[in-house]
């Protein structure tokens, strides 16, 4: 079974993943359009042409993030189906899926490109992240034994 | 897409509307528009060659206002492209390639440039990795003894690959080089060390639409640590990382009282995507320790300290508690090895049964020799007449019964001591909990994480405070 117990088992995580993804980006575009849609505004206009450009604009981020989300978490389920194992790689190789299957439009060549390039971007993510994780892991310590044993039993 | 590409290539063709559209264009596009005029003049040379083409469409789409950026954009570089061939391009505008800008020649030489560095630079790493070693130790440490100095092809491969997987194996080896602090004084020591996995042993986690996760705790686990650790020094080795599993041994010993250690995925080693928990890393003596384990690839490294089981699907059963008497055995039994009585079960998944085998053969064997010590015989009589207690003469009892007696014995004790001192003990832990608990960010940059040498000391300051307490 899965370990992280803060994430639902496979099938079940895809839809997770989709839903968190698109919530970030659509959070994310909403600050970022809002600002350019702000900025590109003549004055007297400002507050609705960031109006304007969050209600056109943000949604899209949102699907875009949800796309990728939810496409990576497809393919990591699907590796980790097809490999059984449970271990960073499986980012990595979802991650090439994913840079491939979103470029696939742009001809081989772009795909090709985009695949390693995501699959490196994760494989990045991953090391980090392992790296964080051997850091923080603590060794285990000696308790403090009295002198004398105290006899619990007596 | 492909209309507003058709849509572009059918502007590009007329000058009028180029100029309609290029004074039409936001300043934004100012730089594009230059570009224009000197195609433009281009255009007009050669114009009177183009043969007539009927204005109409064009025209009214420039009307319709098909001029957003996008197009204006592709417009603008057909243009730079089209600067000497505009004639060429006129007669076949559809089949034109993908524009291409300088922009686009740029950073298109930029990658390439990369690439070639990208693997220039690899090819060369590699090549400084294929050097002769350093020293006598960095080629002990990479344990490539018989791989001597020297650059023939096969040395310098064998070096390369030794000194490109001591990269990875960062990642794969331990965390720490012992797992486990040394043994307490002997005061504190018990005979063996037990090594329980944590999941599908004592716990089970499952997972349903309704609840989430869910784990359970298997029946007769509490018994099964509390009974046994009088015996063993319990250390729980999860296969999983810190962060998921530390909670869930915590709450299945909340005094810290039955399990001595926890270790995590981090303890493990992971080769050949096989968790291994290699027990000579753990500071103890391994003819004294005893792993039991769900999974055949983690005790890969010493089979013959391990205790393969079946995993526990979460459904009701009692295997914790019919492992306790072997396991009690084991660890009364005043042996210096526990591998060769280990060995001598051939199938360790079916170690309860046989042991249970075993022990009845044992008591037959200890009531055949004992059978007559029952019998009536004289001096029994005699006993008898002389009013002397019968307890003397009473059955005798099995060693193995009066291990187990003692062991229940104990086990209740300290069961009471531990109701008794319950509320102390997570009062003392609240108390260290509130003290390290609270890390501000200031806290955690300025002086960082409290570490557990820290913590450990305070605690051993309050054990010293509360001894000199009850003197």
């Amino acid at each position: 079974m899965s370990a992280d117990h803060t994430r639902d088992p496979c099938p079940i995580v895809i839809l997770n993943d989709f839903g968190g993804a698109f919530a970030m980006g659509a959070i994310g575009g909403c600050v970022w359009h809002g600002i350019k849609g702000f900025r590109n505004s003549p004055y007297g206009e400002r507050s609705y042409g960031a109006l304007s450009a969050i209600k056109a604009r943000a949604p899209v981020v949102g699907g875009n993030f949800g796309v990728w989300g939810g496409l990576f978490s497809t393919f990591d389920c699907a590796v980790k189906a097809v490999r059984k194992r449970e271990d960073p790689w499986n980012a990595v190789i979802a991650g090439f899926f994913v840079g491939g299957a979103l470029a696939i439009r742009g001809g081989w060549k772009h795909t090709r490109n985009s695949a390693i390039t995501c699959a490196c971007l994760l494989g990045v993510f991953e090391g980090v992240g392992m790296m964080m994780q051997r850091l923080q892991a603590q060794p285990t310590m000696a308790p403090q034994y009295p002198e004398e044993p105290v006899q619990l039993a007596a | 897409m492909y209309l507003s590409k058709v849509l572009a290539s059918a502007v590009v063709r007329t000058s009028a509307v180029r100029a309609v559209a290029a004074s039409k264009r936001p300043a934004l596009f100012m730089r594009n528009t230059v570009a224009w005029y000197s195609s433009k003049s281009d255009n007009t040379t050669k114009k009177d060659e183009q043969p007539p083409q009927s204005i109409l469409t064009e025209d009214l789409l420039a009307r319709a206002g098909f001029e957003d950026p996008d197009q204006a954009k592709a417009e603008a570089q057909g243009g730079i492209e089209g600067e000497g061939k505009s004639t060429d391009e006129a007669k076949r505008p559809r089949k034109r390639k993908r524009a291409q800008s300088s922009k686009d020649r740029q950073r298109e030489r930029y990658a390439n440039l990369f690439y070639l560095s990208t693997f220039v630079g690899g090819i060369a790493g590699l090549g400084y990795m294929s050097r002769d070693w350093d020293s006598e130790k960095e080629q002990e440490e990479m344990d490539g003894k018989d791989i001597g100095n020297g650059y023939t092809p096969g040395l310098m491969y064998e070096r390369m690959s030794k000194r490109l997987g001591s990269l990875f194996t960062f990642f794969s080896e331990p965390a720490f080089e012992n797992l486990l602090p040394p043994p307490p004084p002997e005061a504190y020591r018990r005979p063996l060390t037990l090594v329980l996995t944590l999941d599908d042993l004592l716990v089970h986690s499952s997972w349903d639409t309704q609840h989430g996760w869910r784990t359970a705790k298997r029946p007769g686990l509490d018994y099964f640590l509390g009974y046994l650790s009088q015996y063993y020094e319990i250390v729980v080795f999860a296969t999983n990382s810190q962060m998921f599993s530390e909670k869930t041994v915590g709450k299945l010993d909340p005094y810290h009282a039955y399990i001595s250690y926890a270790l995590f995925r981090e303890a493990c080693r992971y080769k050949d995507g096989k968790l291994i928990k290699d027990l000579s890393l753990l500071n103890r003596d391994l003819g004294k320790t005893v792993i039991i384990d769900v999974d055949e690839d983690a005790v890969s490294l010493q089979p013959e300290n391990g205790i393969v089981v079946e995993k526990w699907d979460g459904k009701a059963d009692d295997y914790l508690i019919s492992m306790i008497p072997f396991l009690e055995y084991l660890a009364t039994q005043p042996v210096k090895d526990v591998r060769p009585i280990l060995k001598t079960f051939t199938d360790k998944s079916k170690i309860v049964d046989e042991f249970a085998e075993r022990e009845r053969k044992l008591r037959e064997q200890w009531n055949k020799d004992h059978k007559h010590s029952n019998q009536p015989n004289a001096g029994n009589f005699l006993a008898k007449l002389m009013g002397m207690p019968t307890a003397l003469t009473k059955e005798p009892k099995m060693p193995l019964d009066i291990i187990r007696e003692h062991g229940q014995l104990q086990y209740e004790h300290f069961q009471k001591y531990l109701r008794e001192n319950a509320h102390k003990f997570l009062e003392e832990e609240q108390k260290l909990k509130d003290e390290f608990g609270k890390v501000t960010l200031n806290k955690l940059i300025t002086e960082g994480a409290p570490s557990p040498e820290e913590i450990a000391k305070v605690q051993a300051e309050r054990a010293k405070e509360e001894a000199n307490k009850q003197k």
